[in-house]
């Protein structure tokens, strides 16, 4: 949770805006060579395991005080041979144009496009406890024939819910949990008294004066 | 007081019991960034425009601005609770205030939360915030007076029940007096008044108030009050609230009167929020679509037809100008939204003429249709006549030889000012107004003093009331100056004129030379000669 959080919080409407152009572009050329879920895979490998370790390499790459011709020689040397060549031009398109600092997003919106494409959709739960393989393939597979996708589910652990799980799809929030449960209990009955209250206050007030 | 503690926990077992299983589904959003009064929210893709959001911290706001990849909200109320990274939630509804009969009476915040301390408003019913103004197949013309009680409004820029009449001057000016005077004489009718007070002092609020209070006029107010220190956003959508809570009676045809003090505070405000929205300044750095902000809450001002109930909303917009800038952005959008326009001067409000109203640019279009028959008989020519009055003393400021003709017409113009003038807080009956108006404009003042023009009137109002009564009523209950009502006025000034001396010769001349000298001279003089025609008087 306090992942995605901060995932969030670094969140550039307008990087994520260029990222769904470049994405789609992506798309299109690794779909006709017949490489997407190669290129999907090496494309996120390098912005989280490349990056992660090496992050001087990425404020090389996102420095805007170098070159685009150094940089398309660093990518060579880094990747070539090893990437699909698909991948690696749009990497050199990407630093000719100034926006391998989009990556991140480029990234995202790739795999949302390819999600989008397969009929496969990535939930997030949460539940109180841990839950194992078995019981959350079974989750997904309910789920999945219900929204007709393939599910994927990311899933966190959050002890505050008490019981029962909370599923996000995109914006949407299914929640089940017990606390939510409870914190609407608790409204309603606050409401409820208040109502009781006023409608008592006659009695009270005649009470005072006696 | 004592609670009984069965009471509550059976409440809470109740809640239990009836509590079914159901899945909370909403639409959430995680918040970007929080500004003065707004947030930027990445998520709530199904938002529409202008729904409500809830924030962690109970704080609701307002969608505003839908982009294509976040969602702009103005928060109604404390935004430093609110933190970036907090999820926010749809809450599928529009913002809405309580309506009803209940509200009379109360002091209430934009959103229709009570802050008078007269305990919780014991409504079901609510209204959206933003309703559509009435059609036309929903509307007739004005027709029906809506008397302010000011001799100078109802004479010159009469207000019908439907109108939208502009108060418009510098500060300080006695805009506020006017639209207070307007509620107050609404006591003996059947209008409900709203006072939606915009940015203002707390302090002159409480004042106003205490004023509606000790005139009676709080048993049928309303007063919606977003105040100076209060969030902008609120400042924004008291004008918006109070026309809902108006509205009510309208649609159940009754009649309401609305006050908006003022309405340059709240285009202050939104042009405040568009700012932080990033929405691009326009002239004045007001954005694009201020003028519609005005023109459609002015638009729900309206009369109902018939078949609908023949409601009506009448509303006072104000609108205060710097060094008497008519043609600003604001003053200007609002003018050509409004019906009419009383314009108020300074120099006149520092010269003792009170109402400072400025009769050659105020206006009302729907003129003689929002006056009662007997008024638009003796006030047809007032207002151009004084207008001319104004014109003539500014050239008989520089000393010329007039004519007998011109000497006339600038003495009768003396007397009218005069007789136009009038105290806060003392509205006057429409009858009233007709007879002094009457008296004023046939001539029957000539004789008196200029500076005796008030004492005259007071004089004769109480002999009116006490000896003509049913003349008044006649004209009550006519609505119109027959010739047999107008014989039977003139046969009243002139027996009121006769016994006051008026028209003894004595008094006659010094009279004359009291208008003479008012007219050529400075005040001093005139007063001086007044005192002694009372002298002779006496």
């Amino acid at each position: 949770m306090a992942e995605t959080r901060s995932q969030q919080e670094s969140f550039d409407s307008d990087r994520q805006q260029v990222g769904e152009v470049y994405a789609q572009a992506l798309l299109a050329a690794a779909s006709q060579h017949g490489v997407v879920e190669s290129s999907l895979e090496q494309l996120e490998s390098v912005c989280q395991d490349v990056f992660s370790e090496l992050p001087k390499l990425r404020l090389l790459l996102d420095s805007p005080r170098i070159g685009p011709a150094d940089k398309q020689r660093v990518l060579d040397k880094a990747f070539g041979g090893q990437m699909e060549t698909i991948l690696l031009n749009f990497l050199k398109v990407l630093a000719e144009h100034g926006r391998l600092d989009c990556l991140a997003a480029i990234s995202a919106a790739y795999r949302e496009l390819y999600n989008e494409s397969t009929g496969r959709v990535t939930l997030q739960v949460t539940s109180a406890s841990e839950m194992d393989q078995a019981r959350q393939a079974q989750i997904a597979q309910q789920l999945g024939e219900k929204m007709n996708k393939t599910v994927e589910i990311e899933l966190t652990v959050d002890p505050d819910l008490i019981g029962g799980t909370v599923i996000r799809d995109g914006d949407t929030v299914y929640d089940g949990s017990v606390a939510n449960r409870l914190e609407q209990i608790r409204q309603q009955a606050m409401q409820r008294t208040t109502q009781q209250f006023q409608e008592m206050a006659d009695r009270f007030s005649t009470e005072d004066d006696s | 007081m004592k609670f009984n503690a069965n009471e509550i926990a059976s409440v809470l077992q109740q809640e239990i019991e009836q509590y079914d299983n159901q899945l909370d589904v909403r639409e959430v959003g995680t918040v970007l960034e929080v500004g003065d009064g707004i947030a930027r929210v990445y998520g709530l893709s199904g938002l529409m425009a202008s729904e409500m959001v809830e924030f962690p911290s109970g704080v609701q706001g307002l969608a505003f601005n839908l982009e294509e990849n976040s969602v702009g909200i103005i928060i109604l109320g404390d935004y430093l609770d609110i933190k970036e990274g907090d999820e926010v939630k749809a809450l599928g509804r529009l913002l809405s205030v309580p309506v009803g009969e209940e509200v009379i009476g109360r002091v209430l915040d934009p959103l229709g939360n009570p802050i008078d301390g007269k305990g919780p408003l014991n409504t079901s019913q609510r209204r959206n915030v933003e309703e559509m103004a009435p059609g036309v197949a929903a509307r007739q013309p004005v027709c029906e007076p809506l008397q302010t009680g000011i001799k100078a409004v109802d004479a010159m820029t009469p207000i019908g029940r439907g109108q939208r009449e502009l108060i418009i001057g510098d500060r300080k000016t006695g805009k506020t007096a006017i639209a207070l005077d307007a509620i107050i004489n609404q006591r003996d009718s059947d209008v409900k008044c709203f006072y939606v007070a915009v940015g203002q002092k707390d302090s002159s609020v409480a004042g106003m108030i205490k004023a509606l209070e000790e005139n009676g006029a709080m048993d049928y107010t309303t007063v919606i009050v977003s105040g100076a220190s209060t969030p902008a956003t609120l400042q924004y959508v008291a004008p918006y609230a109070g026309t809902s809570m108006a509205e009510y009676f309208m649609l159940n045809g009754q009649h309401a009167l609305i006050v908006y003090d003022d309405l340059s505070k709240q285009a202050t405000a939104y042009r405040q929020l568009s700012l932080l929205m990033r929405r691009p300044p326009g002239r004045e750095a007001y954005p694009g679509d201020v003028f519609y902000c005005h023109s459609r809450l002015l638009e729900r001002s309206s009369k109902m037809s018939e078949e609908l109930g023949g409601g009506s909303l009448t509303s006072l917009p104000i609108i205060e100008t710097l060094e008497g800038e008519v043609s600003a952005y604001i003053p200007t959008n609002v003018i050509s939204i409004t019906d009419g326009q009383i314009y108020l001067q300074p120099d006149l409000f520092f010269s003792g003429i009170r109402p400072a109203m400025n009769a050659g640019i105020s206006v009302s279009r729907v003129g003689g249709a929002a006056q009662i028959k007997a008024m638009k008989g003796v006030a047809g020519g007032l207002r151009l006549d004084l207008a001319a009055f104004r014109e003539l003393e500014a050239f008989a400021q520089l000393g010329t030889e007039l004519d007998a003709a011109t000497q006339s017409q600038l003495d009768r113009g003396y007397r009218m000012v005069e007789l136009l003038k009038q105290p806060q807080f003392k509205p006057v009956p429409v009858a009233e107004q007709v007879l002094v108006i009457y008296a004023g404009t046939q001539g029957h003042l000539d004789k008196v003093p200029v500076n005796e023009v008030r004492q005259w009137e007071e004089e004769f109002l109480q002999f009116a009331r006490d000896r003509k009564s049913d003349l008044l009523a006649a004209i009550v209950s006519e609505g119109a100056l027959s010739d047999e009502l107008e014989s039977q006025l003139v046969a009243a000034l002139d027996e009121f004129n006769a016994g006051r001396g008026n028209s003894t010769p004595a008094a006659d001349d010094a009279a004359k030379a009291a208008a003479d000298t008012a007219a050529d001279e400075e005040q001093p003089a005139a007063e001086e000669a007044a005192e002694e025609t009372a002298a002779s008087e006496d």
